[in-house]
C-alpha cells in the first residue's frame, strides 16, 4: 500500500476520493456535503483498510478456498449461506493489524463518545450506474462504542460475501474473491421520520415520486413497512396524487436492535410528511439529481427534526426476475416467528386432520364413480398442500439460520456451526417425535445419544447479557421451530401424498381386475392420470444431470461439506430407493442422492453418511448431528461415482470421502 | 465424473519445467528437482549425471515417483494449484528414445545444452503406471495409464 493510499477520511474528503477507493455510498455522501446539502457527516474506511485487513488474516485466501471447493454456480441456496456463514466467522474472529487500529481508534472513538452510530457498507460496486447493490450489504444500526464499532465494521466487510451478495455477484457474473469493500461510520440519525425519493418513478414518465414512513428507513427499505405515498408532477413540482399507507407499524431502535413495533394513535392519524415538508423532500432531491447530474433515488430521514439525506444513488432500473432468488432470503424474524405460528396452530393439524379423513375412507368398497371422484380430491389435496410446503415451511426453514446468525454474532464460536448443538433434540424432544413419526405411519429411528444442551445453553444466554436475554430465548425458540419443521413438514406431506398413492393403488388395482373385457369408465381414467401426473411434478425437480466418467480416471478422494463431525469407515450401501435406505445393515457408509425423513430411522445406524445434495441443514446432515454420524453432504453426483462394496473413509470434519482401495 | 483429469496431467507435462522425482535410497525416500520435456501422459523424460545419488539409487531400485505441479509459491495455490504424482518405473533411453528424450529436453530448456549433450549424462524415461491428480485443494483422482494402453 502506497503512503499516499489513506485507510480512512472523512465523508466530505471521500466525495473528491475514488469510488475504487471509498464505495459509492461514501462519495456521494461526500459529494452532497460539498455541496452543502444536508447529510450527517462521519468518516469513511476505504478499500485500502479492507485490503490490509484482509491481508493480515489471509482472509482471501479463506474466501478463495471455501468458494473454490464448488463452482458458485452450482451451489444451492442453502450452501452459499453455509460459505457465508462460515466466511463471516473468520472476518470476525481475524485480527486487526495495529496501524490500522491505532488510526480507527482516533477516528472513530469521538465519534462513539458522542453518541450511537451506524456503520454501513460502502461497496465499490454498490451504486453504480449500471447496477445497484442496495441492500445486499449489511449495514449495523445503534452500534455503541468504540469495540463493538469495529466489530460492527468487520461485520460489514464480511456482508461482502454474505449469501444474497454471492448469489447476485453469481447472476451478474463478477468476480467474488477480488471484490473490496469500503465502509461509512455516522452518528445514528434520531428517525423519528424516514423516506425514500425518486426524483424520475421507475414506472410512470413525467413523475417522481415519494415514499415515507414513520420511524427508521430501514422499515420501508426492507418492504416490511407499508409507506405513504406521493406522486409528484416533474415539471410543476405539485403533488398530484397522495395515498396514505396502513400506518400500522413502524421499525424503531430498542437496545441496539432495530424492532418493528405497532405505531401509536397519534402517528396513525397522521401522514409522516406535512404538505410543506413533501415540498422540501423533493426540492432536496432535485437539489441530488442536479449535483449528480442524473435521476436519483434519495433516502433521508429526519435527524431531530432537520432532514437530512442518507443516500443517494443513480435509479437502477434492473429486470424484475433478476433479484428474485436473493430477495427471498431476506426474512425477518418477527415474519418467522408468525409464520411458525401459524405453521403449528394452523397448517399442521389442518394437514395432519385432512390426512386421517381420507385414511379412514375405504376405498375398496366405493363404486367406480365415487373412486374417481375420491382420487380427484387427494389429488387436489397433494397439490394444495405442496403449495403451502413452498409458499410457507420452506421459507420457515430460514429460521435456523437466523437462530445461526444471532448465536455466532453474539458469541464467535470456533465452529461457526456450534449451534446446531441448542438445535438437536433432547430425548424428551426426541420421544415426542417418535410419537409423530408412529402417527405418520413411519418407523421412528432409535433414541439418539442424550447430549446436554444445557451447559451451551447457559454458555449462551449468558453471553448475550441480562438486556437480551428475552429477545435471545425468542430467537434460540425460533431456530428450535424451525428445525424441528425441516423434518416433520415432509412427513406430514408424504402423510397426504401417501393416500393420493393409495387411490391409485386401488384404481390399479379395478384395471388389472377389469381386463378380462370390461372397459374402465372414462372417470376412472382420467382420475388415474390426474394421480400419475402428480408425481411428473414432484418436490425434488432439481437434481443435477450426472457426470460423465472418463476412461481410466477413478476418483480416490472426493470433496464434500463437513456436515456432521467425525471419521467413519466401512463399505458403501448406495441407496437410490427408500428402500434401498432401509436394507442398510449397522457398520455400513449410506450414500444417498437425497435423504428423506422417513428413512431416518435407517440412516441412524451408518457408520457414515455421504449425501449428494449440499448444505449443513439437509436431512443427512441433521440425522447425523443427532445421532453422532460423520456426515459429508454437497458431493457431487455421490451415488454415481460411487458404487455399493467399495470401502470408504468419511471425514466430516473436513468434508471428503475417500476411496481406500484406489 | 472429473471431465478434465487427463486435460490437467497433459497441462502440467505441456508447462511446467521441473519436476520433484523419488527415489528408494536404500528403501528410504530421496527426493531431487529435475528438469522435465514436455510428453505425452503416460511418460517423463529428465536427465541426471550418473554420479548422482538420485542415479545409484535408480540404478539399485528403478520404482520411482514423480510429482508435477504448477504452484507459484503464492496462497492462491491452495485453490487453484493442481499436482500430479506419478508413480511408475525408471530406465535410461537407449538409441532412438535417447535422440527423442534429448531432444524434447533440449528445446524446453535450451540453456541446458552442455549439460544434456555431455557424455557423463544420462537420459531416463519414466513410464508412468498411475496418476494422482489432486485439484482443489483436496480433491483426488486416480489414472490407471495400464487401462488405457
Amino acid at each position: 500500500m502506497s503512503e499516499a493510499t489513506p485507510l480512512t477520511t472523512t465523508l466530505r474528503e471521500a466525495g473528491r476520493l475514488p469510488v475504487a477507493l471509498v464505495g459509492g455510498k461514501a462519495r456521494s455522501l461526500g459529494v452532497l456535503l460539498d455541496a452543502s446539502l444536508p447529510a450527517i457527516e462521519g468518516i469513511a474506511i476505504t478499500t485500502a483498510a479492507f485490503r490490509a485487513f484482509v491481508a493480515q488474516n489471509g482472509l482471501s485466501e479463506r474466501v478463495a478456498l471455501e468458494l473454490a471447493r464448488r463452482p458458485l454456480d452450482d451451489l444451492r441456496d442453502e450452501e452459499l449461506w453455509d460459505a457465508s456463514t462460515r466466511i463471516r466467522s473468520a472476518f470476525q474472529a481475524a485480527s486487526w493489524p495495529s496501524a490500522l487500529r491505532e488510526e480507527l481508534t482516533q477516528r472513530i472513538a469521538p465519534l462513539a463518545s458522542a453518541g450511537p452510530l451506524v456503520v454501513r457498507s460502502s461497496s465499490p460496486q454498490e451504486d453504480s450506474d449500471e447496477r445497484s447493490f442496495a441492500g445486499l450489504h449489511d449495514s449495523v444500526i445503534g452500534v455503541e462504542g468504540l469495540e463493538a464499532a469495529l466489530a460492527a465494521v468487520a461485520t460489514v466487510w464480511s456482508s461482502l460475501y454474505s449469501e444474497r451478495a454471492l448469489m447476485y455477484r453469481a447472476e451478474l457474473g463478477l468476480h467474488v474473491a477480488s471484490a473490496a469493500m469500503a465502509v461509512v461510520v455516522q452518528p445514528l440519525a434520531t428517525s423519528e421520520r424516514s423516506g425514500i425519493t425518486f426524483t424520475v418513478s421507475p414506472v410512470t414518465p413525467g413523475v417522481g415520486e415519494i415514499e415515507a414512513v414513520w420511524g427508521l428507513g430501514e422499515g420501508l427499505v426492507s418492504g416490511r413497512v407499508e409507506p405513504d405515498h406521493w406522486t409528484m408532477d416533474r415539471r410543476s413540482g405539485a403533488i398530484r396524487a397522495h395515498v396514505a399507507g396502513p400506518r400500522d407499524q413502524t421499525m424503531t431502535l430498542c437496545a441496539a436492535r432495530v424492532e418493528l413495533e405497532a405505531i401509536s394513535d397519534r402517528r396513525r392519524s397522521s401522514a409522516p410528511l406535512e404538505r410543506d415538508e413533501v415540498d422540501a423532500v423533493w426540492a432536496l432531491a432535485l437539489s441530488a439529481e442536479e449535483r449528480f447530474g442524473s435521476p436519483q433515488d434519495c433516502e433521508w430521514t429526519y435527524d431531530r427534526g432537520r432532514q437530512v439525506l442518507v443516500q443517494s444513488r443513480p435509479i437502477t432500473t434492473l429486470p424484475p426476475d433478476s433479484r428474485a432468488s436473493w430477495s427471498r432470503a431476506e426474512q425477518g424474524e418477527e415474519r418467522l416467528i408468525a409464520l411458525g405460528r401459524r405453521i403449528d396452530d394452523e397448517l399442521l393439524p389442518a394437514m395432519a386432520g385432512e390426512t386421517q379423513a381420507l385414511r379412514a375412507v375405504d376405498l375398496t368398497v366405493l363404486d367406480d364413480g365415487a373412486l374417481a371422484r375420491e382420487a380427484e380430491v387427494r389429488r387436489e389435496a397433494v397439490e394444495r398442500w405442496r403449495q403451502v410446503y413452498r409458499a410457507d415451511f420452506i421459507p420457515f426453514a430460514h429460521g435456523v439460520r437466523v437462530f445461526g446468525r444471532y448465536y455466532n454474532d453474539h458469541l464467535g464460536p470456533r465452529d461457526p456451526f456450534e449451534f446446531i448443538g441448542l438445535l438437536v433434540r433432547t430425548p424428551a424432544e426426541h420421544a415426542q417425535h417418535a410419537r409423530l413419526l408412529e402417527e405418520l405411519g413411519v418407523e421412528p429411528p432409535d433414541a439418539p445419544p442424550a447430549k446436554s444442551r444445557s451447559a451451551l445453553e447457559a454458555r449462551f444466554l449468558e453471553a448475550v447479557g441480562a438486556e437480551e436475554l428475552e429477545h435471545a430465548a425468542r430467537v434460540l425458540s425460533l431456530g428450535r421451530d424451525s428445525w424441528r419443521l425441516r423434518d416433520d413438514d415432509n412427513l406430514y406431506l408424504r402423510a397426504v401424498e401417501q393416500e393420493a398413492e393409495r387411490a391409485l393403488a386401488e384404481i390399479v388395482k379395478r384395471k388389472t381386475q377389469q381386463n378380462g373385457g370390461f372397459r374402465m369408465p372414462e372417470a376412472l381414467s382420467r382420475a388415474e392420470s390426474g394421480l400419475v401426473g402428480l408425481d411428473a411434478t414432484s418436490m425434488d425437480s432439481n437434481r443435477p444431470e450426472p457426470l460423465v466418467a472418463e476412461p481410466g480416471v477413478t476418483p480416490r478422494q472426493l470433496l464434500g461439506q463437513a456436515a456432521a463431525p467425525g471419521v467413519g469407515r466401512g463399505v458403501a450401501r448406495v441407496a437410490r430407493t427408500a428402500e434401498e435406505v432401509r436394507e442398510l445393515q449397522r457398520g455400513e457408509v449410506l450414500v444417498v442422492d437425497a435423504l428423506e425423513p422417513d428413512t431416518a430411522a435407517f440412516a441412524a445406524r451408518a457408520a457414515a453418511i455421504v449425501e449428494r445434495r449440499g448444505g449443513m441443514l439437509v436431512h443427512g446432515a441433521i440425522v447425523a448431528r443427532e445421532h453422532g454420524v460423520p456426515a459429508v453432504t454437497g458431493v457431487l453426483d455421490a451415488t454415481n461415482v460411487i458404487r455399493s462394496g467399495q470401502r470408504l473413509t468419511v471425514d466430516g470434519f473436513l468434508g471428503i470421502v475417500v476411496f481406500d482401495d484406489v | 465424473m472429473h471431465v478434465d483429469t487427463h486435460q490437467r496431467i497433459s497441462e502440467l507435462l505441456g508447462s511446467e519445467s521441473l519436476a520433484v522425482v523419488a527415489t528408494s535410497d536404500g528403501g528410504a525416500p530421496y527426493c531431487s528437482l529435475v528438469a522435465i520435456a514436455p510428453t505425452a501422459a503416460p511418460l517423463v523424460y529428465f536427465a541426471t549425471t550418473r554420479s548422482t545419488h538420485k542415479w545409484e539409487n535408480l540404478i539399485a531400485d528403478p520404482r520411482v515417483s514423480v510429482l508435477v505441479d504448477n504452484r507459484n509459491n503464492d496462497p492462491a495455490d491452495f485453490h487453484e494449484a493442481v499436482a500430479a504424482t506419478g508413480v511408475g518405473l525408471a530406465q535410461e533411453c537407449l538409441g532412438e528414445d535417447a535422440v527423442n528424450a534429448r531432444a524434447a529436453l533440449l528445446g524446453r530448456h535450451p540453456y541446458l545444452a552442455d549439460f544434456l549433450e555431455s557424455p557423463s549424462t544420462a537420459m531416463v524415461r519414466v513410464d508412468i503406471d498411475r496418476w494422482y491428480v489432486v485439484a482443489r485443494f483436496q480433491q483426488v483422482d486416480c489414472v490407471d495409464c495400464a487401462a488405457l494402453s
